[in-house]
Order: C-alpha cells, then structure tokens, then sequence
C-alpha cells in the first residue's frame, strides 16, 4: 500500500500561506509598513520600481532589530508582537500573526538592513525565496530597511494575475494614503520609479494629512467629527463629508479601528444612516474618514490573514457610538435636524427667526423604532419576466396585505400547476418558463393610487400597478439611448475649465481610458498634482451638474466594471439624466397621460424592470385574486 | 388697526410685494405679507427669507396696527373689486376687508411671526438711473447658469469701480458683459454677486424712466435695491466669481460686421433643427457670406446664408444656436459684430462700447 497523503515541506507551506498575505504589491507593502509603524518609526519612506514587481523598499527609522532577532523573524509565527493566546484580546500592534515577514521571504528576493539604535552595527540579511543565503554585519542607520525584489519570482502563476505598473502603483499610493491618514505623527514618502507620489509631512494633525492625501478641495468639505455624548470604550475621532459632498460609491468612506483599515458592514451602515434624509440622488454616499478607538478587549482582529476584517464584541454599540457621532456632527453644523432617541418626535428643531416654529422639513428618521443594527437589505435582482414580480416580495407595501405566503395548500397548488401545464394551459407556468418570449402587455389604465405614485392598470390576465416615475425615467432612457444611438456625441467647450483634484487610481484609470473620455465628448488633459482640467464636457451634460457627471463617471472607471464599453458608458450617462426630466411620485396624471404612459411603457425591450434594475410594475394575476376569494374554479 | 387706501395703489403695492412672496409652503408664514401702518402709509413687506421687498402706499390711518396676511388671497380679492377706498379693520386672528358694499373676512397671522425684514444701513452707495439698472439686468441676468450645483454662478456679479459699473454673468458656456457710467465715482472699489432670481423680479418692478433715480448699498452679506417706491434687499452669495476678464481675449484674428434681424431670423429658423441636434449649428464664415447649417436624424436639415463684411480667412466653427438667439434678441443696436480666433475659441459679440457677450464654441 503506497503512502499518498504526505505532510508538505516547509518552503511549499510557505508558498501557500504568502498567497493568503501577499495577494499583490499592495499587500506587501501594506504588511512592510505596518511593520514599520508597529516599531514607532517617525518616518517611512516606500521606493517602488515598476509599480513593486521588479522593487519594493520600505525604510523606516523605528527601534530596529538584533542579529537574532531578524534571523528568527523569518521564521512563521514569531513575533514579538504577542506572547501567548490571551494576548490575542489585547491586540494594541498593526500586526501580531508572525505571517507577514516569512510569507514574503518565500515568494520573493528579500534583503533586510537593521540597526538597533543603541548598538554598534547593524545586520544585513539576505533571503531569497525562504532561504537566508547570508547574514553579514553592516554599518547603517538605526532602523530598519527592507528591500523586496523579484516579488513572485518562483510563482509565476501569481505574477500574471498582477495588473499594470501604473495600477499596482495606484494601489499602493491609495493604500499608503490611507495609514498616512492613520497615522498624522509619521511623515510618508512613496516614490514611483523615481518620482515622488505622495509625500505627507508629521504634522501630527489629521486635517493636514487629509490635504496632502485627499486634496484641498475635499479637505474643505469635511468637517471635524464632534460629538458631547460618551460611549463607554468607544471613542470617535475623524471627520465627516458634508452632505452635499457625496460620491457615486463607498470608496470615501475611510474607517480605521485602532488605526487599522477595515472594511465593515455594520459600520458603512451607521455612517450612512447617519446621513439618513440629507443625502439627495440614489446611490449617492456621504465620504468620511473614521477613527474608532476601542478597548483592545471589545474587538478582535483575528478573523481574516490581511487584517481587513474585525469583530466586535458589541457590535450594536459600535453602531450606536458611530452613527450618534455623526449626526451630532452634522446636527452641530447645523446641516440636520436632531435626532430625539427617546422617540419623541421634536418639531421646533431651529428657530431662525421671531420665535416661530419651524417644521421639520427633512423626513424624519425611524431609527429610534427600529432595532439597533440591520443589515442593509440586499437587492433581490428579479428575472426580467414581466410575471414574475408578484411573486417575491414585492417593496410595496400596498401589495403587502395581498400576498400572504402561501400555506397549507402547497402541495395541493403545486399538483393542479402540473394539470395545467399538461392541459396546456397558461396563467402561471410562463413564469417557470422564463425562455418563452412573453406576450406584449395590454394595459388599461383605470386610475392613479396611493396620492398619485401609482397607476392602477387592467391587464389581460390581471391587475398591474405601474410605478408612474420609473415608467417614465424608462422611457425617456430609452428613447434617449435610441436618438443617441443615430447621431454622434457632440462636446461643448467651457469658458471656465474646471479642475478635478483626483487619487492615484482615478489618474491611472484616465491614463487607460483616456480615449473613452474622449468618445463620450469630454476633453481632459493632466494638470500635474493629481488634478485633471476638463476642457469640454458632452452636450448632454452641459446644461447640468457636468462636474459630478465627471466625478462619477470617474468612480466608475476607477472600480473597474470590467468589460463596460463605450456603449454601455453612454447608456449609464443617459439613463442618469433622463431620471432628471421624469415625472414624479405624486404628479397627477389624466386619463389621456395615464393611457399614453402606459402605451410607451409596453413598447420597451423590458417593461417590468427600470434601469437602475428596480421594479417598474407589480402584477397580481386574476388567479391569485381568484384564489384570494377562494373561488373554486380557479385550480380547475 | 384700522386703516382706510385707494384700491389701485393696494393692488399696485400688492404687485410688488408679491414677487417676493415664497412659492415653497414649507413655512405658512412665508406665503403671507406683512402690513404695517405708520402715520399716513401702509408698508407691506414680503420675502421668501432670500430676497426681501419692501414698499409703501398713502393712507389714512386711524388706529395703528401690524398684521400678516396670506398674500395671494388678498391680492386675488383687492384686483378684483372697483376702483374704490378700501378699509382694512381687525385684530385678533382676522382682518375685514371692504370696498362699498363688499365685505371679506379674510384669516391673518401675527406679524410677530413675520421674519424680520432687514435693513442695510451700512456700504458702499451708488446711484443709477431706474432705466439704465433695468436695461443691465436684462442684458446679463440671462447668461447666468440655472444649474443649483454651481450656485456662485447663479449670480449676476455687480462691480463698481472708479466711475463704471459692470454686470456680469455667465454658465460658463457663454458670458455676458454690461457696464455703465456712473455718475459719482465710488471711492473704494465695490463687488458683490446677487442671486439672478430676484434680480429679474427687480427688473420686472423697475420703471424705464431715466428720471428715477435707484440707490444700491452693498452691506457685507446683503445689497439693497431703493427706488422711490419700493426697497428689495437680496442676501449676497459668498464665494469667488470667475475671473471673467482673462476670458476676454485681447487681440482677435477675425471681425465680422453684420445686420442683427437677418442673423436673428437665420438662427430662429436653423434652430428649429438644430434643437433636436444638441443644439449644434455649423457655421462657415467665408468672403461675404455666413452659411450656417443644421443637421438632424429627427427633424431634417436646414441650411442659410446671410451677407457678412468679414475681415481676415475663411473659418468653420460650431455654435449652440440657442446661446446666439437669446442674446442676437435681447440687444437692440442694429449694426454688430463678431470677432473669432480659431474654431475651438470663443466668439466676441459686440455691441457699441457697453455691451460683450462671448460664447464658447462646440466641437465642430
């Protein structure tokens, strides 16, 4: 009998476990700097040679490390970071796993120079893929300085997953920018094939970080978080984008736990309820940058190998301390009204002037009614099936009473569906058999519901109800898709360019997309310093906010929709304007309006479902209002 | 109060005053204008808390009073009873309005929930004739950008500077210049940007009389509007307004001389197309015609020409029609001219010293 499981050697291990750490450039980085930040450097200065993949070099002039010490921390698990299991729940370093170094030595050609600032000479270290080739004692400054080349040398599968130099390089500009924001009291400075990316001076003072990192326009739109309540073992520090000053994606929104990035759900979800009724535009995010402090004990940061992920002990309190925060800070700059926690609702919020009373004129929160913390709900994408929306369930709550779930007669429905399917008859089994084209609607309208947000429309096969706005933001996408798709894109030149101050990645996404710019009319050149000037923007745009059309067309190259062409560019641009132009909720609408609405709305590809993939009408088939009035002939 | 006016100069004063009343409903109060008798005057005053407007109408007043009332109603009442005295009597959450044998008792707010209307007493002074404010306003106001997002541009920027003033505005497609003379010089030079809304109100309020003399005070967050008879007072936005004088190029390669009714009524009718082509027209300057062209899936083509007096080479350049009909409408000299540099540089429209308009071309 042949031996076939085998324990892996060593260095294989190793090779394994370096993927989980170091995915890319950035990682590594990532992991070399915090390295640095744990041993209290003051300054780290971060060389990179073709965006970190011929060269990486991270030097700092923190405690540094004795010859022993640097020979035993290539070795997996050692660290002098943590002692024994318990210190795990008092975590107060960057690191602790004892990964990061070994991990990187195994995949790469390492050389590390230290000096302990008390000692005579220093060591120097060379590795190369696990293997210490020379330890050798060296003059240099206190310190520490490791030098990475060749990253991936001995796993090329790895190495071709890696993307370009400038996008490499993009990511660690972004990721340095962020532990520069951390970390106020340390001066960074990243250089890219010689030329200096990022320098952020020790100030020791966040807004000076957030300038030389986010730019001084956006600098200027944040505000100091404020708040005069305490949480127990919380603290919130940081700052919070006014709310006119949003963002097509969460990429603003910077949250630091004890100085580490994380990314975390409940957190991203009491920053933006925070913002709950300021925000104006769907998928529009408020931008901040969010230091927690929390006792070492109320967190754990042991849950993922790269760190990104945390868990609180209470995580509702976490929620609370942050989205308290916030909105006294937004409450403080007088951008919101108050929130009453005790649930009494407070009418007479401001009084600007004679002592009258001012209405609350921003929706008011229900968060007070509702449990600490839900999850955002996640969008359910529905089949594009015109049947098929009633039977999830439906965001309306008038279809609520009208759809109860379906009980003891399951089985029973299920059979008579079969004898149906056999008779061949239809009324339910389209909806199983999406692939059969489905016949064009024909609908009545009969009236508006609901303060005129809804038009009550008969069908052939039952009742629809027609969300009149996202009927009509279709409508008018398409046809504007359909004119655009005839004539070319025509660009307006602007008397006044305006400058974008912009990150690292959206620079390298317009190096790479620049011609796509240029297609969709607007005209761009660099302005040097991470800003671009924007000559000429398209017609379609010109009369509006071109600006935030740039800015999120921008996000939108920068989180890569991959494989998003020009079309599909010029389609989005559309569809968002059109949404501009598109009656509302509440519009009141005659029997002509309703008819000529409806009559467009089925001439569309896909009438059930708006561009921004929400539903357009709800149907509830005269089966199930047969079977609501439990009337016999309906399982027939 | 009781208060006793002639209907003709209440309707007229309830005119003016309305054009500040607040169309939002948010807060009651704004919807209503404010009466305050004071010896033999009733001053009304309305605002939507951007704009204030303040004016006064002769009366007898025989018991002194405030009140606030819902200016639509009141003024829907007064335009629609004869020319005859009309008494206002109340207090206590009502007011009774009557004209001969017509009798209204119409709901009123106390004025102590009126906004304080203010005042500027403090800032430069300057004085321009009722006519001469006008004309400027409608010449730039509307060049101004309707866009919320870009709100100093939503202002028309007022600068007042040795013995000129200067209106400027733009949306930054197109910008338009008007300046004046004054007749005092300010001794230190003023600027402020006033929100275009209540500019045009003021427009519409303003006489053509070049006898009526209006006074502005620029205060440092507001800027006051008097005429004889009516006072608006405007918040100021805050901010940088463009710097407008770098977009005025200095030398140009070209000047064109032409009638303003030909070219008006050419791109009145190019327009007709060339509003369903992203309001693109072409235009080809060449020897001693402008052809001008339009073209679209939608609506068809369109093609015309008119005599030009041209100085300098040939030149193909893109317009949005719309921007050359506003402003070829508004002017009224009848002789103009347009200087062009290249096909992706601004045009200068002209007309006499007083008056620049620039528009950025399209990508042709």
């Amino acid at each position: 009998m042949s031996q076939r499981i085998r324990q892996l050697p060593p260095d294989v291990a190793n090779k394994i476990a370096a993927g989980e750490v170091v995915e890319r450039p950035a990682n590594a980085v990532k992991e070399l700097i915090e390295n640095a930040l744990d041993a209290g450097a003051r300054r780290i200065t971060i060389e990179l040679e073709e965006g970190g993949k011929k060269l990486i070099r991270v030097r700092d002039d923190g405690s540094g490390m004795s010859a022993q010490d640097a020979v035993l921390c290539l070795q997996r698990h050692a660290t002098s970071k943590i002692q024994d299991a318990d210190d795990l729940w008092r975590i107060q370093t960057l690191g602790f796993r004892g990964e990061a170094l070994p991990s990187l030595a195994a995949v790469s050609r390492m050389e590390i120079t230290t000096r302990e600032e008390n000692s005579e000479v220093g060591t120097r270290i060379v590795v190369e893929a696990g293997e210490i080739l020379g330890v050798e004692e060296i003059g240099c400054a206190p310190g520490t300085e490791v030098v990475v080349r060749g990253l991936f040398f001995n796993t090329p599968a790895r190495f071709k997953f890696l993307k370009s130099d400038s996008a490499e390089a993009a990511r660690i500009a972004e990721m340095t920018g962020h532990l520069a924001l951390a970390y106020p009291h340390v001066a960074f400075v990243l250089k890219h094939n010689g030329n200096e990316s990022l320098r952020v001076e020790a100030a020791g003072d966040s807004f000076n970080a957030l300038v030389s990192v986010w730019g001084r326009d956006t600098a200027r739109a944040m505000m100091p978080i404020s708040t005069s309540e305490e949480f127990p073992n919380i603290k919130v520090t940081g700052f919070a984008g006014r709310p006119q000053f949003t963002r097509a994606n969460r990429k603003g929104q910077l949250v630091f736990v004890n100085g580490r990035a994380v990314s975390s759900r409940a957190l991203q979800h009491a920053f933006g309820a925070a913002y709950d009724g300021l925000i104006h535009g769907r998928d529009r995010y408020p931008v901040g940058l969010i230091f927690l402090q929390v006792a070492p004990g109320a967190v754990d940061v042991n849950v993922h190998p790269a760190k990104s992920e945390v868990r609180f002990a209470r995580e509702g309190e976490a929620h609370h301390a942050l989205r308290v925060a916030i909105r006294d800070t937004l409450v403080g700059a007088q951008l919101a009204p108050s929130w009453n926690l005790d649930g009494e609702t407070d009418g007479g919020l401001y009084k600007p002037f004679g002592g009258s009373r001012v209405e609350n004129q921003l929706p008011q929160s229900q968060f007070p009614s509702q449990a600490p913390y839900q999850p955002a709900p996640s969008r359910f994408n529905p089949t594009p099936t015109p049947n098929y929306a009633s039977y999830q369930a439906p965001p309306s709550e008038i279809s609520r009473p009208l759809t109860p779930a379906p009980s003891e007669d399951t089985n029973e429905r299920f059979r008579q569906h079969l004898a149906d399917i056999r008779a061949g008859k239809s009324g339910f089994d389209r909806d199983l058999f999406p692939d059969e084209a489905p016949a064009k609607l024909q609908l009545r309208p009969l009236a508006q519901i609901s303060n005129n947000a809804y038009i009550l429309c008969e069908g052939e096969d039952g009742l629809y109800i027609v969300n009149q706005h996202r009927a009509h933001e279709s409508i008018l996408a398409a046809r504007a898709i359909e004119r655009a798709s005839r004539e070319k894109v025509e660009s307006q030149r602007l008397m006044i360019p305006f400058s974008v101050e912009c990150g690292p990645r959206a620079l390298a996404a317009v190096e790479e997309h620049g011609s796509l710019l240029s297609e969709l009319g607007f005209e761009v050149e660099s302005f040097g310093g991470g800003a671009l000037l924007v000559r000429a923007v398209p017609t379609l745009v010109a009369q509006t906010d071109y600006e935030r059309a740039f800015a999120d067309l921008l996000d939108e190259l920068v989180s890569g929709h991959a494989g998003r062409n020009l079309d599909e560019r010029r389609r989005a641009l559309l569809t968002m304007l059109s949404c501009k132009n598109a009656i509302k909720a509440g519009d009141a609408l005659n029997q002509g309006q309703m008819q000529g609405l409806v009559d467009d709305l089925v001439e569309l590809p896909n009438p059930s479902i708006c561009p921004h993939g929400q539903p357009i009408l709800i149907k509830i088939s005269t089966y199930e209002l047969h079977k609501k009035f439990e009337r016999e002939y309906a399982m027939r | 109060m009781k208060v006793t006016c002639e209907r003709s100069y209440l309707a007229q004063a309830l005119g003016v005053a309305g054009r500040a009343v607040s169309s939002r409903n948010t807060l009651p109060i704004l919807t209503h204008v404010l009466l305050q008798t004071e010896d033999d005057r009733i001053k009304l005053s309305a605002t939507d808390l951007d704009t204030f407007v303040r004016c006064a109408l002769p009366a007898s007043v025989a018991e002194n009073g405030e009140v606030a009332l819902p200016a639509a109603t009141l003024s829907d009442y007064v335009s629609k009873l004869p020319d005859a005295p009309v008494t206002l009597e109340g207090g206590d959450g009502k007011v009774v309005v009557r004209s001969g044998h017509s009798r209204f008792t119409i709901m009123s707010a106390p004025a102590e929930d009126f906004p304080v209307v203010p005042e500027v007493t403090q800032g430069t002074e300057i004085t321009v004739s009722s006519a001469t404010l006008k004309e400027m306003i409608r010449m730039t106001a509307f060049a101004a950008s309707k866009e919320e997002s870009r709100s100093i541009l939503m202002g028309v920027l007022f600068e007042a500077r040795g013995d000129t003033l200067t209106l400027v505005a733009t949306d930054t497609h197109r910008l338009a210049w008007k300046q004046t003379r004054l007749n005092e010089s300010v001794q230190t030079p003023v600027s402020a940007i006033v929100p275009a809304k209540p500019l045009v109100e003021l427009e519409r309020v303003l006489t053509r009389n070049a006898e009526d003399m209006v006074t502005i005070r620029f205060g440092s967050s507001q800027v006051q509007f008097q005429s004889e008879s009516a006072t608006l007072v405007s918040r100021v936005l805050d901010g940088q307004f463009p710097n407008y004088e770098k977009v005025i190029p200095k030398a140009t390669e070209r000047k064109v001389q032409f009638e303003r009714e030909e070219w008006l009524g050419a791109v009145r009718r190019v327009d007709i197309v060339s509003r369903s082509a992203n309001q693109k027209m072409v235009c080809k300057f060449g020897g001693a015609m402008l052809a001008m062209s339009a073209e679209s899936s939608e609506a068809g083509q369109t093609y015309e020409e008119i005599p030009i007096a041209m100085d300098g080479t040939d030149l193909q350049i893109a317009f949005n029609a719309k921007y050359l009909m506003e402003v070829l409408g508004l002017i009224s000299d009848d002789q103009l001219s347009l200087e062009l540099n290249g096909a992706l540089n601004p045009g200068i429209l002209r007309a006499g010293e007083s008056f620049i308009y620039i528009v950025m071309p399209m990508q042709a």
